[in-house]
């Protein structure tokens, strides 16, 4: 059940941030709803990897193991993602700045009138 | 001739990822000393290239494992005879950009400049040679996040928002190729490249076919393939010119070879996938070359019709690619030469500074080399991509997809009509060309001589390099090459 539910908040995750790239217009909002997604999708990295009463994986000094261990890997490449995605959010943040800066405002329709 | 057990791709990148930071340590104290330690970085790892180019094509392909672990546990290096070749180039011409942006960087912009360009060329060894799913996926991210702010980092015009337009679109690929690496993974537990392809074959092939979408779809937008690839004549258009050399010449390649890499090794096991990829890579690649083949002829600025006539040829390249041993051969013949023409031809344009007088004395040098760059771009004979286009068309031909060829070709007579029209605004009348210092001709000579060189004796290219790149490209013995490192075999 948990994880039926883990799946259904991580497509709830990415179908917001899909909305939220198709309908909103400010820069700020548009990286905001990428971030979702890309939340959405370590959730579903995670699901994917858990086991239902599992424990983390990492071995006790006793190597006395009750419940089973939960799959590392997702776990591993969810972290190296999250790194990722914190490079990718403070880059495009100073973008926006940029942005601000040059236009004076952060509403991509307006930016997009003036590029022509 | 070469010591065959050093560990070649890893330490190109260890010296690209660690030479990265120092040089932006020594920047912050003297922009000159990070300078020069860049070009110790970059100048090392280019001749460690060099060396594994010759040790892959005298003894084979090298499988380097990451901290020894076996794989499909471990990470493997992959270094093919394509990847030899291809990074070499790369780095060669990364090699020249960086020499020459030494006086466009400010002392306070250099500390965070050049450490992010070196990433970028880090970002693109990796991908080229890792065999690993997730590795690739990361080296990807370093590539897209440092091109994302190399293309604002000068601060030209409307460039934040050309890379915001990037950031959207790469961000949102990053997104899709995770959720295919997802499915893949939950559905087999493996990650390594070789592997994959044997245990992929016993899967619900409808999961993976879901996968494979998602996967070509996340890299076309780094292979400046449409829909995905919108970002492109903006992004090039509004960066400083040694930067969308570079980005033209590294970024686009390694999405097209990312491409390849799925399509020919990762998934054609899978019951019936073979008819899924084919059919988007070549329906994405078909509406690229028609659609900006179509804009380029009508655009005014210079460089952003140099970014259109790329995306196409890269297009071009990755339907090529697809069909097999002959026509992947082909493919990386096209990949080398069109590396080095967007280059040179980017690097010219910088010196366009409007409207204005015919040529004088002093920038003559610069209108040679843009002319051999555009006559070189359309394909005419005496260079290089006269050949690899030819070797494309019959390939594509004899492949039993005339359609390609005459893509192909079509690309080429409208190629024909808008680098006319530059070549005629340089020679007779328009365009003011800045003069440009006797050493960057020289350099730039160099790529522009080797361009004619393989133009004038492409039989050597062809017959020595080309049939194990196009072996390698098209995924021959993959599995058995790695497989051979763990001691097994099937």
């Amino acid at each position: 059940m948990i994880i039926f539910w883990a799946y259904i908040s991580a497509i709830g995750l990415i179908s917001i941030g899909i909305y939220g790239l198709l309908m909103k217009r400010h820069a700020f909002k548009l990286i905001i709803s990428l971030g979702l997604i890309s939340t959405g999708v370590n959730l579903l990295l995670i699901s994917i990897g858990y086991i239902i009463g599992g424990t983390a994986p990492i071995y006790p000094k006793n190597l006395n193991i009750s419940a089973p261990m939960v799959d590392p890997l997702p776990q591993a490449l969810v972290l190296t993602a999250i790194v990722i995605e914190t490079a990718i959010l403070a880059a495009a943040l100073s973008l926006a700045i940029l942005m601000h800066r040059e236009y004076g405002t952060l509403d991509v329709r307006v930016i997009w009138r003036r590029l022509r | 001739m070469v010591p065959h057990d050093i560990p070649y791709s890893m330490i190109i990148i260890a010296t690209l990822l660690i030479g990265a930071f120092i040089s932006g340590a020594f920047a912050k104290m003297r922009k000159s000393l990070g300078i020069i330690t860049g070009i110790i970085v970059l100048s090392l790892s280019f001749g460690f290239s060099i060396a594994s180019a010759i040790d892959v094509f005298t003894n084979g392909v090298r499988i380097e494992l990451a901290g020894g672990w076996l794989p499909p546990t471990g990470i493997n290096f992959y270094v093919g005879p394509f990847s030899a070749v291809v990074v070499s180039i790369g780095l060669f011409l990364a090699l020249i950009s960086f020499i020459f942006q030494y006086k466009e960087i400010s002392p306070e912009k250099a500390p965070a400049y050049l450490p992010l360009f070196i990433l970028f060329v880090a970002g693109f060894s990796g991908m080229l040679y890792t065999g690993d799913v997730f590795n690739f996926f990361v080296f990807m991210e370093i590539l897209s996040i440092s091109g994302m702010v190399l293309i604002a980092s000068l601060e030209s015009k409307h460039s934040s928002f050309a890379a915001f337009k990037y950031y959207v679109i790469a961000s949102l690929s990053s997104s899709m190729f995770l959720v295919g690496v997802a499915i893949i993974y939950s559905s087999t537990g493996i990650l390594n490249m070789a592997f994959l392809s044997e245990s992929i074959k016993g899967v619900n092939s409808d999961y993976i076919k879901f996968a494979s979408v998602l996967i070509i779809l996340a890299l076309a937008a780094e292979a400046e393939m449409l829909p995905l690839g919108l970002w492109v004549p903006d992004a090039y258009e509004r960066a400083p010119s040694f930067i969308s050399a570079i980005l033209a010449s590294l970024m686009g390649i390694s999405g097209v070879y990312g491409i390849l890499r799925f399509v020919n090794v990762v998934f054609p096991g899978v019951e019936g996938i073979r008819y899924v990829t084919t059919t988007i890579v070549i329906i994405m690649a078909l509406l690229t070359v028609f659609v900006t083949e179509l804009v380029a002829a009508i655009q005014n600025r210079a460089k952003r019709m140099i970014a259109y006539a790329g995306m196409a040829q890269l297009s071009i390249i990755a339907m090529v690619g697809i069909l097999g041993t002959e026509a992947s051969s082909a493919a990386s013949f096209h990949i080398i030469n069109i590396m080095l023409v967007e280059f040179l031809l980017f690097m010219t344009t910088q010196y366009f500074t409007g409207m204005g007088d015919a040529l004088g004395k002093n920038n003559f040098s610069v209108a040679i080399l843009l002319s051999i760059g555009a006559l070189a771009a359309i394909g005419m004979p005496p260079f290089g991509p006269f050949w690899s286009k030819l070797y494309m068309v019959i390939s594509a031909y004899t492949a039993g997809c005339p359609l390609i060829s005459i893509a192909i070709i079509l690309g080429s007579v409208a190629e024909v009509y808008f680098f006319a029209r530059v070549l005629y605004h340089v020679w007779k009348s328009g365009i003011k060309i800045a003069s440009c210092p006797e050493k960057r001709v020289a350099v730039l000579m160099l790529v522009a001589l080797l361009i004619v060189l393989i133009g004038i004796y492409p039989k050597i290219v062809i017959s020595t390099v080309l049939p194990k790149m196009g072996s390698d490209l098209a995924g021959v013995s993959y599995l058995d090459n790695v497989l051979s490192v763990v001691g097994w075999s099937l």
